[in-house]
């Protein structure tokens, strides 16, 4: 299988802050990974490495064999924590600036998704509740037809039923020879629908897995994995 | 459904396939969903439904036709042998958890009969 993610000695600092030193993993086509670590461990600041978001790193990041940057933004999806909407927007008119704005985004699909989601287009985005403009901006990420999907924190603060839609949607939409790099804190919920996990600390990866032979050779899931990485 | 978390998913899923077969919801020859379809239905990965898939093909309890998709094994002979299996296993740990509170086999059958005809008189 081909690598899609192939990090190489990737150093990064903040300011003073050394975040990476030497990092390196890899990720292939096809597959949904969790990105699993505590607060300030590096979790978003890889995602936005990837996303090409963060400059002066340096080493090697290449996606689906291109160095990231202006290019790789055209197939790399990146859902983040935060938007940057007018309220009275209407979510139709969003979907439309996205059909511009990117070239993989499929206006179809956007509108399939808002279905799924039970949203409506003609809705100001200013008034969604937090579970539904989480699920609006999923919809968006997920209707790009990208080769790589960063979805950062999508099941933070969101209840219970609008979190199994959203999982529901990602095992609907994904792109098949594409990956998912997922970060959460909600173990139980992706544990799943995960190929690999990778678990970060202090900036390193310390263990990348599959969990499937976790569970087959180790007897273990997410949480107990979770609780022998962490728990000293 | 739910899955047990820590034992291999995709054995779980083949253990769920197999169980419908031996039940008949899943009639000799009848077309199995696809991959997609079964992975949002289950809540799981796709990779993981591929692999349970392939696994139950290579045990020759599924079968895939070119462009048409997976079906279940018309080998009727073959799936009474399933049907045998699960019951020989039920079988075992009805006997090996009696075991473990002291009654023998022979006890343990005693003590079947008897609720059964209990559970006939209500």
């Amino acid at each position: 299988m081909n690598d899609l993610v192939k990090v190489e000695q990737l150093s990064y600092r903040k300011g003073m802050k050394q975040i990476f030193n030497a990092l390196d993993f890899s990720i292939q086509s096809g597959k949904i990974i969790a990105l699993i670590g505590e607060n300030g461990s590096g979790k978003t600041t890889i995602m936005r490495l990837l996303a090409g978001l963060a400059l002066n790193w340096k080493g090697q990041i290449l996606i689906d064999g291109c160095v990231v940057g202006t290019k790789t933004k055209s197939f790399v999806a990146y859902l983040e924590d935060k938007n940057n909407y007018q309220p009275n927007q209407r979510l139709e008119e969003i979907i439309s600036f996205y059909d511009r704005f990117y070239t993989d985004f499929d206006k179809r699909r956007a509108y399939e998704l808002l279905r799924f989601m039970n949203l409506s287009e003609s809705e100001k985005i200013g008034n969604l509740s937090k579970g539904n403009a989480e699920k609006f901006a999923l919809s968006m990420t997920l209707a790009r037809r990208a080769k790589l999907y960063l979805l950062d924190e999508p099941l933070s603060g969101v209840d219970l039923l609008s979190r199994e839609k959203i999982i529901q949607s990602l095992l609907q939409w994904f792109e098949e020879d594409s990956s998912i790099i997922i970060t959460t804190h909600q173990l139980r919920e992706i544990e799943n629908i995960i190929d690999e996990v990778l678990f970060l600390r202090d900036g390193k990866i310390i263990l990348h897995e599959s969990l499937e032979t976790m569970k087959e050779v180790k007897h273990k899931d997410l949480e107990a994995l979770y609780r022998e990485v962490y728990e000293i | 459904m739910d899955f047990l978390t820590d034992r291999p998913i995709y054995l779980q899923i083949m253990d769920f396939i197999t169980q419908q077969i031996i039940s008949g919801k899943l009639e000799p020859g009848a077309k199995v969903k696809a991959v997609r379809e079964l992975a949002v239905a289950l809540a799981t990965n796709p990779n993981t439904v591929q692999r349970a898939l392939q696994e139950l093909e290579r045990e020759g309890i599924l079968f895939s036709k070119r462009g048409l998709g997976r079906f279940v094994t018309k080998d009727t002979e073959k799936i009474s042998h399933l049907q045998d299996q699960a019951v020989g296993q039920v079988i075992e740990t009805f006997f090996a958890e009696m075991k473990k509170f002291g009654w023998t086999q022979e006890q343990a059958k005693d003590l079947l009969q008897e609720y059964v005809e209990r559970e006939n008189d209500l």
